[in-house]
């Protein structure tokens, strides 16, 4: 960025310029006399405009040099930090940008989650009531042919029972008619029996 | 199988036998020594043991029953044991009397009565069955209490039942037969 400045002369111009002044200046200043500057150095004020040229010719001279070593290595800092100020602002920008974008990509994607979600949500949720109404009416159908199966069983353990209640009935009456039977049997009744047997069987042929 | 084989062993003596007129004679032989065997507990062992030799059953069987029994009988007996049916003697004799009964046209029946019958049942069961049957009858009877009264006649598979624990029986069936209609 320095080097894009150029001085309005060239250095050695600017060295003789000054070389000169600064000896002008000198000269004046040691051998002319200048009467106007009487009256001022009586008020108190003393110039000297030829120390006052010799400086400007000094300061002609040192100019470039404080120019190459302290001015323009200044300016390059200045220089080199604004540019770094401004990459880092572009850089700021530009991840400010790509925050804002992504931001924004978030947040649609954001949404479109959350609408998936909901979507999922509403489906997972027809979906348990789906599973929730077949499980009631599955239990129901079972709990139903559970109390039938229970009431088929009482009712075949009541047969059951009651054959058994019959079949014991049945059992302790002849029992109890054999043995009044052969309490009672004597010789005559059993002669009778036989007689009858003889008289009333068939037999094979 | 066995029975089958005490059928044919009964039925070639039988064959043997009636030419000759032994029938009779067979048939009590072989009678009595199956009632040997299942009545005297060192007889019928000692015909079926494997470890005695023929030899020594033949000469037992000889000195036994030699001058006891007819020649064919023994003859016979010898047959068994050489061919090693010393157990098939009983079935054989069973056989053999079911063939001289069919011979002699005689039914075997069993009276079973609650108690002992006077001569007089007897002779009219056996005269009942003999005039239905036409064949003469041989009645083996027995007593059994639980019949508690009454009669009853076995004869050639068939059951006669004029028994009181008979009928109660049959009432029984009927009335479980009832009952499992009713279920």
């Amino acid at each position: 960025m320095s080097a894009d400045r150029k001085p309005l002369l060239p250095y050695p111009v600017t060295l003789v310029i000054g070389v000169l002044l600064m000896v002008a200046g000198m000269y004046v200043s040691t051998s002319v006399h200048i009467a106007a500057l009487d009256a001022l150095r009586k008020q108190g004020i003393l110039l000297d405009p030829g120390k006052t040229v010799a400086s400007i010719g000094v300061l002609i001279i040192l100019f470039p040099v404080i120019n190459a070593f302290y001015v323009r290595p200044l300016e390059d800092a200045i220089e080199a930090r604004n540019s770094q100020l401004e990459k880092t602002f572009t850089e700021a920008e530009t991840l400010r940008s790509e925050m804002t974008g992504m931001k924004q990509a978030y947040e649609e994607r954001l949404k479109e989650t959350e609408a998936n979600a909901r979507a999922q949500i509403q489906a997972q949720i027809q979906e348990a009531q789906t599973l929730r109404k077949s499980l009631m009416d599955d239990a129901a159908s079972r709990a139903d042919a559970l109390v039938k199966k229970a009431q088929e069983e009482i009712a075949a353990e009541r047969d059951r029972v009651l054959a058994d209640l019959r079949v014991a009935t049945v059992t302790l009456a002849l029992n109890a008619t054999e043995k009044l039977l052969g309490a009672n049997i004597d010789d005559e009744k059993n002669r009778r029996l036989i007689e009858e047997f003889i008289e009333k069987s068939e037999v094979p042929v | 199988m066995e029975h089958r084989v005490a059928s044919r062993y009964a039925k070639a003596l039988y064959q043997a036998v009636v030419p000759q007129n032994l029938l009779g004679a067979v048939d009590d032989d072989l009678t009595a020594v199956a009632a040997l065997i299942a009545n005297d507990l060192r007889f019928g062992p000692f015909l079926v043991n494997p470890n005695i030799a023929r030899e020594e059953k033949a000469a037992i069987l000889d000195r036994v029953f030699g001058d006891r029994i007819t020649a064919v009988t023994l003859h016979f007996l010898h047959l068994l044991m050489n061919k090693r049916r010393e157990e098939e003697i009983p079935l054989i004799a069973q056989e053999f009397s079911r063939l001289r009964r069919e011979h002699d046209h005689v039914l075997l029946i069993d009276v079973i009565s609650a108690s002992e019958l006077s001569n007089e049942h007897r002779q009219a069961i056996a005269r009942k069955i003999q005039t239905a049957t036409g064949k003469s009858v041989q009645a083996q009877y027995a007593v059994d209490p639980a019949l508690i009264g009454g009669v009853k006649v076995v004869l050639d598979g068939y059951e006669i039942d004029g028994t009181l624990s008979g009928s109660l029986g049959r009432l029984r069936e009927r009335l479980l037969l009832d009952l499992l209609k009713q279920n």
